[in-house]
């Protein structure tokens, strides 16, 4: 099985950081999606099925917090696994956020490891 | 960089920098010159006192950074359209990481504002570089320089 991955961030760099870091980890990957904001994730959620979003918080138009209450609210969405890539510093938004269904989170700025070892720890329970 | 390092934010900023992008900033010559294309890089935050990052730089010290981040080169037009972005984010890095030293993370009322960038002319560089709390910093032969507001030295 190859995964579909969507990564959602304002800053392009960083998404294309993420894409190349995911391309030299051995997961299987079928397709590698991108969303500059919260909006733009759902509406690619809303044509694609996608295995495992990876999403920044502080974005415009719409943030990480509100994507990953829209996802969990749908039918279609709720079960895909969200994993945080964020500066956020708020520990009460970050414990929000678990208890509210994200899987996993990785500290900006973060190393190749901590994304690659957080993709496989959650793709692997997620398929397990 | 012994003195520079006890300004308020300076060292989150320079270990987001090293960790981010491989880049170590040193204190800067006192003669050293504005870079090209300067533009000044500003994130805000309030919990609920109102405090704010502000980076200046040139588009070649952006490019630099976005060179170490997805292995291009410098000098080609992807690292140079990306170098404000890398800016951005290195200023939202920089403000998380000040954030957490400074035990701010803990307030419910904690609020970051996405980072803006304006471009400076060469007299808001030198007004800017002029002020007492502002560091200038040379990182890997680029002139960088760097504020917080509303932060005490810790």
């Amino acid at each position: 099985m190859s995964y579909r991955i969507l990564i959602v961030d304002d800053s392009a760099t960083t998404r294309s950081m993420i894409k190349r870091i995911i391309g030299m980890t051995d997961i299987p990957v079928d397709c590698l999606l991108e969303a500059a904001d919260g909006k733009q994730a759902l509406g690619v959620l809303a044509g694609t099925q996608v295995d495992l979003v990876l999403a920044d918080l502080n974005m415009p138009e719409m943030n990480g917090v509100e994507m990953t209450r829209c996802i969990r609210r749908e039918q279609t969405t709720k079960s895909i696994p969200v994993v945080i890539v964020s500066a956020e510093p708020n520990i009460d938004r970050l414990t929000q956020l678990l208890s509210d269904g994200v899987q996993g989170f990785v500290r900006k700025p973060f190393t190749p490891e901590a994304i690659r070892n957080c993709v496989t720890r959650v793709m692997g329970a997620a398929h397990a | 960089m012994p003195d520079a390092i006890m300004s308020p934010g300076l060292a989150e900023f320079v270990d987001s920098l090293e960790t981010m992008a491989f880049v170590t900033p040193m204190p800067a010559a006192p003669d050293a010159i504005a870079p090209m294309l300067p533009r000044l890089i500003q994130i805000e935050y309030a919990c609920p006192q109102y405090g704010a990052i502000r980076i200046a730089a040139g588009s070649a010290f952006g490019a630099l950074l976005a060179s170490n981040l997805l292995a291009i080169d410098p000098s080609t037009p992807e690292a140079l359209a990306a170098s404000d972005d890398v800016l951005q984010e290195l200023a939202n890095i920089t403000c998380g990481a000040v954030i957490r030293q400074r035990g701010l993370a803990t307030d419910e009322r904690l609020h970051m504002s996405l980072p803006t960038s304006e471009p400076m002319d060469t007299a808001q560089w030198d007004a800017f570089v002029a002020m007492a709390d502002v560091q200038v910093l040379d990182a890997d032969g680029h002139i960088i320089a760097f504020q917080t507001v509303g932060l005490e030295a810790a």
